[in-house]
């Protein structure tokens, strides 16, 4: 099976088989870029992309199962914190102090270091009215954007592609996931979910066959009974034109030293890679997982932690050497937090609002938003109240960093946060 | 008893048969088909539904069967006598546990999916991969592979009696038992994992219980406890909250089971149940009667599991078009049917098993408590890929097929070998559009009674390589 694909093999595929069918009036234009691509790729023999050179790139990093915000950002000296965390409080001993009254998990020194550099923003108390404390919900909640009251299945990231990106290549929004995230389904069907670039690549014997199956998917509107065949058109069209947009832009790029060798090390690696190398994508969608610690939380947070710091520090090295730190920002966040007290596994359930993490951009760095009291009579069901709702986050990362209309997305104008 | 519309014998066809066994299957072999097809829908039905739920325990892999404290602890001993052990050889001891669990892991694996390929029950095996999804437990967790299997075991002996009794042997397993903590919850501080997904994920769905119940319910959860040497569920009165709960409206010295059967009391456990079954069967599209068509028939018969299932088999809207051949196949049913409609004499179950892994899913280990998320999310535009590569490995595999299989009644002319393919991978004639590609494909090839093996390889790839070959 060849690795490398061929780029005649393509453009027979694309030929005989979406314009050969008749259908080129209803191609879409990211199929039309793509022909003039290859034809120029055929006399000159290097990949030029149409567009996206300089455009803001947003990386959107999951902390998948509730991360304990109070052990991550951890409040030093609070009665109300010692008290509700006996035997997992035991962290503040060896935090690294920030600013106030402060510090992070002893495993984040990479984060720290980045905080010191002006690299990274901490907004605290981040959460939504009438918290869902389903890890299921609360994570669609933070996909679409919508309020804990409505379902509305839309991601905010696929209305930004509606919004924004109308007519670019699949690889616009790419994750690297088992499954595409929430976040990107929207009316554009946008995004590209791979794990890992090896596995993702077609031999020749497929693309021969590929026109047949593939013609229709461009074509009128299909009855519903249709819809998972038409899904599945797409996907394998998306599929081979972003196939090879990736192996190209990998074939030009060296993998870049000091990443760590985790799953989310690997990953930003990954991701610094298709930087580097001009990829279009716009959106990227992470997940580390782990983070659901209802037992036995200390070890296994620490070095979730540690993964979390190492591969973040890797990353925005990188990116300095890169001179990308502005044209690139990452979101970190939780679907929530854990509970103010321990509980009798030493570990968390499931809670409410938790810092986010924003690094890169050209924000202010620092903090940003308010802690959330931990004394018991300010807590609801046990759990601290949001100061700060992660539609405002969102507003701010759209306008400032994507310079996209907040509003038009999130169906709503929300304040922006001053950094 | 309930009335359901049923689809009238009169229509019962082809194309319906070889849906039912696709779906209360992974799919029919040749023979079987033309069988099925020959019955009644209530023959054919009753087919799927009629087997002995409690034999297999005595036909899992050997290993089962070995000393079962060794499958926590490193030959037979005791905790006190390994705790005493110096640290290195402890350590090792371990190594060696885990490299054995890995390997049962991966022999349980291979094991079922042989049997989903080759068993007289076909359903017992569906149903059992439908109750792994939605008592999504996985060994990550869990870490060894006894209690994984042992649970198995459980979705079949229960799988097709009483829900009530499933839910409840469920909330005593111990694979769950350790997956969702409750092993480790005390009446101190009780913990809530289980009580939430017990409601959220198995019996209720969310939006239909407070998280005062919650707390209330994980109260009474406590005590629900494991002996972990022996793998097996015990009760522990002193890790157990005695005091009064209040609980959705109710209030008592509630246990688990009173908890259980609190929950199952309410009309939307009924209608959860009927949802969830529909999706996994029959399509992500649930219609408001079918909901309400299989919710009466599971309170009328007290969470009769076999009833509700025939009831949802003989089903006329599981028959209607938006149904037949619209859902995706999730890998193990991917693998499992090509298999199946190969007719291959020795399905591979390790290479399966591998195959089902790299296409996202890994039995015994789901992604989380929510078990797999089926139709579309098992499409990415890699692992469509992969599906194709994988689909390309099991045909060209030694001894995948056999040329003299496919046209027994002698070489057919190309549209006839055209017709009997799709009839054989499909089951179903399928558009102009695949039909014109078909006859185009087969155009450039000698005329089948030439066929050599390469040829078929050749032909067998179109029909699989296939946006069309993902569904069923």
């Amino acid at each position: 099976m060849s690795t490398q694909p061929d780029l005649m093999t393509r453009r027979r595929f694309l030929r005989t088989g979406v314009v050969g069918g008749a259908l080129a009036a209803t191609l879409p234009s990211f199929l039309d870029q793509t022909l003039l691509k290859l034809e120029a790729a055929e006399t000159s023999r290097s990949v030029q992309r149409p567009h996206g050179k300089d455009a803001p790139i947003l990386i959107l990093l999951q902390l998948a199962g509730g991360n304990d915000g109070l052990n991550t950002l951890i409040p030093l000296g609070n009665d109300d914190y010692r008290r509700a965390r006996p035997r997992l409080g035991a962290v503040e001993g060896k935090a690294l102090k920030l600013e106030g009254d402060l510090g992070f998990h002893e495993n984040l020194d990479g984060l720290k270091a980045l905080y010191d550099d002006g690299l990274l923003s901490i907004v605290q108390g981040v959460g939504y009215p009438n918290p869902n404390r389903s890890h299921f919900r609360s994570t669609e909640i933070w996909h679409t954007g919508s309020p804990a009251s409505e379902k509305g299945s839309d991601g905010w990231v696929g209305r930004f592609f509606d919004n924004q990106c109308q007519g670019m290549a699949p690889e616009t929004g790419i994750s690297l996931t088992n499954a595409p995230p929430q976040a990107f389904q929207g009316p554009s069907s946008l995004g590209i979910t791979f794990r890992n670039p090896n596995q993702f690549t077609f031999d020749d014997e497929i693309d021969m066959m590929a026109g047949a199956s593939v013609g229709p998917a461009t074509g009128r509107v299909r009855e519903q009974k249709d819809a998972p065949l038409h899904f599945l058109e797409r996907t394998h069209l998306d599929a081979h034109v972003s196939s090879d947009h990736l192996h190209d832009t990998l074939k030009k790029t060296k993998a870049p030293p000091g990443f760590p060798k985790t799953r989310l090390g690997r990953d930003l690696e990954l991701v610094s890679r298709l930087i580097a190398g001009g990829m279009s994508t716009r959106i990227y969608y992470l997940s580390q997982g782990g983070f659901d610690t209802h037992a036995n939380q200390m070890g296994s947070h620490a070095r979730l932690m540690r993964e979390l710091g190492d591969a973040q520090k890797a990353f925005w090295t990188e990116m300095k050497r890169q001179r990308n730190t502005e044209r690139v920002r990452m979101l970190v966040f939780s679907e929530f937090g854990r509970r103010v007290a321990e509980n009798g596994s030493q570990g968390t359930d499931h809670g409410a609002a938790a810092p986010v993490f924003i690094l890169g951009g050209k924000g202010k760095a620092g903090l940003h938003g308010e802690m959330p009291s931990l004394a018991p009579n300010d807590l609801h069901r046990g759990d601290v109240k949001h100061s700060t709702d992660f539609r405002q986050v969102y507003a701010t990362l759209l306008e400032q960093h994507l310079k996209a209309p907040s509003s038009a997305i999130l169906g709503k104008r929300w304040d922006r946060l001053r950094m | 008893m309930a009335r359901i519309p049923t689809l009238p014998k009169r229509k019962w066809s082809r194309i319906h048969a070889a849906h039912l066994a696709a779906r209360a299957g992974f799919g029919p072999t040749p023979s079987q088909l033309t069988r099925l097809e020959t019955m009644t829908p209530e023959e054919a039905v009753a087919y799927f539904l009629t087997y002995p739920a409690e034999t297999t325990r005595n036909q899992a892999p050997d290993w089962f069967y070995h000393d079962q404290a060794s499958h926590r602890l490193p030959n037979g001993l005791d905790r006190a006598t390994f705790r005493k052990l110096p640290e290195e050889e402890r350590r090792m001891m371990r190594q060696k546990q885990q490299r054995e669990d890995r390997k049962n892991l991966r022999s349980a694996q291979a094991w079922w999916l042989e049997r989903m390929v080759n068993s007289d029950h076909p359903l017992e095996e569906k149903l059992t991969l439908f109750w792994h999804g939605h008592f999504a437990t996985s060994s990550q967790k869990v870490r060894a592979a006894y209690p994984m299997l042992s649970q198995n075991l459980t979705f079949r002996e229960q799988g097709i009696g009483s829900f009530a009794m499933l839910v409840e042997a469920v909330s005593k397993d111990p694979a769950m038992l350790l997956f969702l903590d409750n092993a480790r919850s005390n009446r101190r501080k009780p913990n809530e994992n289980y009580a939430r997904e017990l409601m959220e994920l198995f019996t209720l769905g969310e939006g239909h219980y407070t998280e005062d119940d919650i707390r209330n319910a994980a109260r009474a959860l406590t005590g629900w406890s494991m002996n972990a040497t022996k793998w097996e569920f015990q009760l522990r009165p002193f890790l157990h909250d005695k005091g009064t709960k209040r609980f959705m409206g109710e209030s008592g010295r509630f246990d688990g089971s009173d908890i259980i059967s609190i929950i199952l009391k309410r009309p939307r456990a009924s209608e959860f149940l009927a949802e969830r079954l529909w999706r996994f069967f029959a399509s992500e599209t649930v219609p408001r009667g079918v909901v309400s068509d299989l919710s009466k028939v599971l309170q009328q018969s007290d969470f009769d599991l076999k009833q509700a299932l025939r009831a949802l088999f003989l089903h006329e809207d599981f028959y209607h078009e938006n149904v037949i051949r619209t859902q995706i196949k999730g890998p193990v049913q991917l693998v499992t049917h090509l298999c199946r409609t190969l007719n291959s004499r020795t399905p591979p179950g390790q290479r399966m098993a591998q195959a089902c892994n790299q296409l996202g899913q890994i039995l015994f280990a789901p992604p989380s408590v929510k078990g797999w998320d089926g139709g579309a999310a098992w499409i990415t535009a890699s692992t469509l890929a992969m599906r194709y590569q994988i689909a390309e490995r099991l045909v060209k595999m030694r001894g995948s097929f056999q040329t003299d299989h496919f046209f027994p009644d002698g070489a057919p002319d190309r549209k006839e070998a055209r017709i009997q393919l799709f009839d054989r991978f499909y089951h179903h004639p399928l558009g102009k559009k695949e039909q014109a590609h078909m006859d185009q494909v087969l155009a450039g090839l000698p005329p089948p009674d030439e066929w050599q093996r390469a040829q078929y390889i050749t032909v067998l790839l179109h029909l699989v390589q296939q946006p069309q070959f993902q569904l069923t």
